[in-house]
């Protein structure tokens, strides 16, 4: 299944989408950090355990992601779920005081 | 690269961001040792050489990492700390203060006593929303209980003296005043009473007295201290650490800290050029990145703004709604560590009672990976002051207490039960001493005492109580029933043996004051 979410060619947004089209976030991370995710929020839509699932929105909106680890400075990767797939969209080194992170998604 | 250095001074007259204080840009960056690295490493690069886009392997961290969108609590310290500072924000958060008193008084009825209650309620509310103030309602007993660095914090304006998260790191100064915590209890109105039989302490003859009664009034009052490890990531329970996290991602506060993210995120990525944010730290100039994120990040402040005048309302809303977030982590870490050491001094004023105080130690440790608890107390109590003419220590009693938790399986439909055995041992000194108010009768006679009489009690020596009790949750843990078990060879004041089955109701008000 091929990833729903394109790098963006033109720097306004980080990824770009069909709308309507819907997508799998997930983090991974060494056995010993402890990582969890509490909460991903998109487009007036708030989840709060997996599969954080959303479809793409028209226009472009904030992906919001809220996650928590036992180990500051374990490097965290947040993925896309591709089906047998996974696509790296940010590499994240756990700092407590910014236990989240976020990417503009254009529908289009 | 000509044309952002531009935007920036003509933004900022006089270039003040660059003679700015650099605390904002520092809290924006410094908290992750590894981007440090990095962004230090990319200050000295030549200008377009820098990484950007997605990670590869090569390349972990890129100067995407640096977007205000992927530093989201970040850029709320950044805003609420230059708040202070740049111009736009100043006049904003002045503007939303005058709004708040013109709006205050307009909400009420218009007398005086209407006015006040709202302010006094207004002041509790916030000191909730801040955390400074917690109240429970335990029967006929109000405890309002304050952190110091909470109630101080609240009234500098500066949330737990700037200590907002105990997981992340705070001063000594700030650390220490989040360690130490007071409460008060007040006694409601109480029809039921208990009388008790004894002997005057100074003329021997025999004495009664209610040891409760009606009115309100200060029962106890409480200052106690938390030792707390240097660090809270030192647990590796991570299973338990995982389920404490999705249960707290159930609460409400972890909706409001989406819901207040994306209403600020929603506007900062309406008013961010991201393309020009990450082309103008690509084309900085070797030792200027620090200035110009600073300044990038000024700019985007003042497209908020223009955008819209109340966007420090939502900032701040954001900040409370993180606020609650991180007191919600420091209580799982805390709750985490396997060995818990407190101190803690009460002041007891128990009806028909002289005056008490105690000094307790309490530890708590987990001794197995299992969901096993263990808790021990030890206790010393006195009296404040003997009465005079009575021949008792001003010792008045020695505790000691243990106690096992032992979480039981998930009943289905309701939660996991939670097994309790404790044991309560107290060592009495002499007999209890109580004291009959002025204008009591003498049991069995017509004298009124003419001043407070002062009688012992019969209860010298040894009180054990021992307890089981079984804990269900209903409704994910907000509903609680506990159904006990207690045996005491005698009470304090009553020289009998008592069994007691029980089933109590308990709820968890924290949903109540969530906000």
């Amino acid at each position: 299944m091929p990833c729903t979410l394109k790098p963006s060619t033109t720097g306004k947004e980080d990824f770009t989408g069909k709308t309507g089209s819907s997508f799998t976030i997930e983090m991974t991370g060494p056995d010993d950090s402890g990582l969890t995710i509490a909460s991903m929020s998109y487009n007036t839509k708030t989840i709060t355990a997996a599969p954080f699932t959303f479809d793409v929105a028209a226009g472009t909106k904030f992906l919001f992601i809220h996650f928590e680890a036992l180990k500051p400075g374990a490097k965290l990767q947040v993925v896309e779920n591709c089906g047998g797939s996974t696509q790296l969209l940010e590499v994240i080194f756990f700092d407590p005081s910014n236990p989240g992170t976020g990417f503009e998604i254009t529908g289009s | 690269m000509k044309k952002s250095i531009l935007a920036v001074l003509l933004a900022w007259p006089c270039g003040a961001w660059a003679q700015a204080d650099k605390t904002a840009i520092q809290n924006y960056l410094s908290s992750e040792p590894e981007l440090y690295k990095a962004f230090i490493a990319w200050d000295k690069a030549p200008a377009g050489t820098r990484p950007t886009g997605v990670p590869t392997a090569q390349n972990p961290l890129t100067l995407d990492s640096v977007l205000p969108t992927q530093r989201p609590y970040k850029l709320v310290a950044y805003l609420r700390i230059r708040s202070n500072q740049l111009p736009a924000l100043i006049q904003q958060v002045a503007a939303g203060q005058l709004n708040k008193i013109l709006t205050g008084p307009s909400g009420g009825a218009g007398t005086t006593s209407l006015v006040a209650q709202s302010v006094a309620g207004d002041v509790i509310s916030v000191a909730t929303e801040y955390g400074a103030i917690n109240q429970v309602v335990s029967g006929n007993t109000t405890t309002l209980r304050g952190n110091l660095a909470g109630v101080a914090g609240f009234f500098v304006g500066d949330p737990y003296l700037g200590c907002t998260s105990l997981a992340v790191g705070c001063s000594p100064g700030s650390r220490l005043a989040r360690s130490f915590s007071a409460s008060i209890s007040i006694d409601a109105a109480s029809s039921d009473t208990k009388t008790v039989t004894g002997t005057n302490a100074a003329t021997g003859a025999s004495a009664a007295t209610s040891i409760f009664a009606s009115g309100s009034r200060m029962s106890a009052w409480s200052a106690r201290y938390d030792f707390f490890h240097k660090t809270l990531y030192d647990t590796k329970r991570y299973a338990e650490f995982a389920k404490a996290v999705q249960e707290a991602a159930k609460t409400q506060q972890e909706q409001d800290l989406n819901v207040n993210f994306q209403a600020v995120m929603g506007e900062v990525v309406a008013a961010m050029g991201r393309d020009t944010f990450i082309a103008a730290l690509q084309n900085a100039a070797p030792g200027t990145l620090w200035d110009v994120l600073q300044a990038q990040l000024d700019l985007l402040a003042s497209a908020l703004v223009a955008k819209n005048p109340q966007i420090m309302t939502k900032v701040q809303a954001a900040a409370n709604a993180i606020q609650a977030s991180f007191l919600q982590r420091d209580e799982i870490l805390k709750e985490l560590q396997d060995n818990k050491f407190s101190l803690e001094f009460n002041g007891l004023h128990p009806l028909g009672q002289p005056n008490l105080s105690n000094l307790r130690l309490i530890y708590s440790k987990q001794p197995i990976k299992g969901p096993l608890l263990l808790t021990f107390n030890g206790a010393v109590e006195w009296y404040d002051t003997v009465p005079t003419g009575v021949k008792v220590s001003k010792l008045r009693d020695v505790q000691l207490a243990a106690q096992l938790d032992r979480q039981l399986g998930t009943i289905p439909q309701l939660g996991p039960a939670v097994l309790t055995v404790a044991f309560y041992y107290q060592w009495m000194q002499d007999s209890a001493l109580i004291t009959i108010p002025a204008g009591n009768t003498v049991p069995g006679t017509g004298i009124i005492l003419p001043g407070a009489a002062s009688t012992l009690l019969s209860t010298k020596g040894n009180i054990e109580v021992g307890q089981i009790k079984v804990t269900i949750p209903i409704k994910s843990g907000m509903i609680k029933v506990p159904i006990s078990f207690t045996w005491s060879n005698r009470t304090e004041l009553i020289n009998e043996s008592d069994k007691r089955g029980q089933i109590g109701l308990t709820f968890d008000l924290d949903s109540i004051f969530q906000k």
